[in-house]
């Protein structure tokens, strides 16, 4: 569904550039996860802004990326916008991610405003009443502000926000970390369940090894903005290939290994 | 992991913080609720004081025993001036023009200065480095000096304008603008310079707010750039946007007094208390001094920028939350 060819991500800083991803290459079949790991600085957002085309003006992005085998990366906002409807994102921080000022109702619908621009009120109200009911909230939430739910029901409404004009495929960019831990198991469950549900693939951005472990089929490790791992989950967590995926496992294991960095 | 899929729909609101609302916050301050008693009153007494008043206390006196009357004097609370007007009455139509002025001047630079400090700051990078460049120069320049050249400049080509298009107006209010031409560039001149400040001011909390992750998450729905300025960026500067509204009305009503005690402001036919201070501190000589002319006119008008700059900040301090207690 999605392949990537030597992606590279450079940000314009004082006397030069910094490369913050580096010739990263990999592919995402429909209907599976893939996950992408490492610390905090190894590029990971990063890959999932450039795919999305949400990085800041002036990031310089090469290589190329094909999503149903068309090329993404070079088209113009104005081209990838009908794209949008299919690519879509959910964001780290349910605290910042959406509106303070606007409706539950209104933040699910935003995106069938603009892709599903023919439909009339009814139709709009009813496919975010069938959504808020998809991630598990009450349809009365629709008439609330986001400040008045918890961070899981939060992250819940930008779920059903990503999905409400029924993507294909989803970055999820370390949609858990910022949640207790009991509350990223109910995420995690319903981010597996929307997928068998509706066919969706997803790019899972995390550094929490053990909800990568349990989400993904496949696993890439970066570092410092390169690829440096790329295999099976099964296979990277029983024989991790490299020292560095080796010490990320022993420090998420609570093992005496630092991850330098 | 050990997943448990309980339902989190029974407790929706059990997140819902209980804190006060920003208006019930904003009542239990006695500043405030001062300032909202006294622009209360003022607002109404402009509107509605010289009705209450005996008609043609306002009116010129010929009788030489009108002039100069102290206050109380024959019925005149505040007194009579060198025409014979009652004071009183002079101050509640000086209210008119002057509140007049101040809020619309207000609403110019709301307008401008929130549209360029949202452009500027959501654009960002070079184009907001020169949009800021020329907030900087404009504030260098000595506004007293332009607002004298814009009023002396514009004014005939304006008067001219306004007498060929709306003199034979449908409408009568329409029909009367030539007589306010200086009091309509005041307006707009006093909007043009007084925006500078909300510009810078919206400028940074957009550069802020533009960080969030709700912005993104507008651009990745491919939501326009229009639509994530009105409905994503606005929405959320309303308070900041309210605060330097009431704090903008008190500097440019104090802009009009003054250029209208140099004689520079609103029309002679009109009234403000720029002009009534002007007329009392002209009537103050050695012999005797008609004290009540420049009294009153400046206690209603320092009470009124009081009450506006204390509303002002009593709003901004509830709106933000680092100040609250």
């Amino acid at each position: 569904m999605l392949t990537v060819h030597h992606l590279r991500v450079a940000f314009p800083a004082r006397g030069g550039a910094i490369t913050a991803v580096n010739d990263v290459s990999f592919g995402v079949e429909r209907g599976t996860t893939v996950g992408l790991v490492g610390e905090s600085g190894s590029g990971k957002t990063t890959i999932g802004r450039a795919l999305l085309k949400l990085h800041p003006a002036g990031t310089h992005v090469s290589g190329e990326a094909f999503f149903e085998g068309r090329e993404i990366l070079a088209l113009s906002e104005r081209e990838f916008r009908p794209l949008r409807r299919r690519m879509q994102m959910i964001f780290q921080d349910p605290f910042n991610s959406l509106n303070p000022r606007q409706r539950v109702g209104s933040i699910v619908a935003e995106p069938l405003e603009i892709h599903c621009s023919e439909w009339d009120k009814n139709q709009r109200r009813a496919r975010v009443a069938e959504l808020l009911d998809q991630v598990g909230l009450p349809a009365a939430a629709a008439h609330r502000f986001p400040h008045e739910f918890s961070g899981g029901q939060r992250q819940r409404i930008g779920i059903a926000r990503a999905l409400a004009a029924r993507p294909e495929f989803i970055v999820c960019d370390e949609p858990v970390s910022a949640l207790d831990v009991s509350v990223q198991a109910q995420i995690v469950n319903l981010l597996q369940d929307l997928q068998t549900q509706l066919g969706l693939t997803y790019l899972f951005i995390g550094h929490d090894l053990a909800v990568v472990e349990h989400l993904c089929d496949h696993v890439l490790v970066l570092r410092r903005g390169r690829l440096i791992e790329s295999a099976p989950a099964a296979e990277l967590y029983a024989h991790p290939r490299e020292p560095y995926t080796r010490e990320l496992l022993a420090a998420a294991g609570g093992g005496e290994l630092r991850v330098e960095g | 992991m050990t997943a448990t899929a309980s339902s989190p729909k029974e407790n929706v609101s059990a997140a819902a913080r209980a804190t006060p609302s920003a208006t019930a916050v904003l009542l239990r301050r006695p500043a405030v609720v001062f300032s909202l008693v006294v622009l209360g009153l003022v607002g109404l007494l402009a509107l509605f004081g010289p009705s209450l008043l005996p008609t043609g206390v306002g009116e010129p006196s010929r009788d030489n025993a009108e002039q100069f009357l102290p206050p109380l004097a024959h019925g005149h609370l505040l007194g009579t001036d060198l025409n014979g007007r009652d004071l009183l009455y002079r101050v509640f139509i000086g209210a008119r023009i002057s509140l007049l002025v101040g809020l619309s001047g207000a609403l110019v630079a709301l307008f401008v200065g929130t549209s360029y400090g949202l452009i500027s700051g959501y654009l960002g990078g070079r184009a907001d480095a020169v949009m800021m460049r020329l907030v900087d120069v404009l504030y260098a320049i000595p506004r007293l000096i332009f607002i004298l050249i814009l009023v002396t400049v514009v004014e005939g080509p304006f008067r001219q304008w306004l007498g060929a298009h709306f003199v034979g107006s449908r409408w009568s209010f329409l029909r009367e603008l030539p007589a306010y031409t200086k009091t309509l560039i005041l307006i707009l001149t006093l909007g043009l310079i007084e925006w500078l400040t909300m510009a810078r001011i919206v400028r940074g909390q957009v550069l802020v707010l533009k960080n969030l992750q709700f912005i993104t998450a507008a651009r990745s729905l491919g939501q326009t750039h229009f639509k994530i300025l009105t409905r994503h960026l606005l929405p959320n500067l309303s308070g900041l946007i309210a605060v330097y509204l009431t704090l903008t009305i008190p500097a440019v009503v104090l802009d009009e007094s003054f250029l209208s005690f140099l004689g520079l402001g609103v029309d002679p036919s009109q009234a403000s208390w720029g002009t009534l201070l002007a007329d009392g501190a002209s009537a103050i000589n050695p012999i005797r001094s008609h004290w009540w002319l420049l009294v009153f006119p400046a206690a209603v008008m320092s009470l009124t920028l009081l009450a506006l700059n204390f509303l002002g900040d009593g709003l901004r301090d509830v709106l933000d939350p680092r100040s609250r207690k």
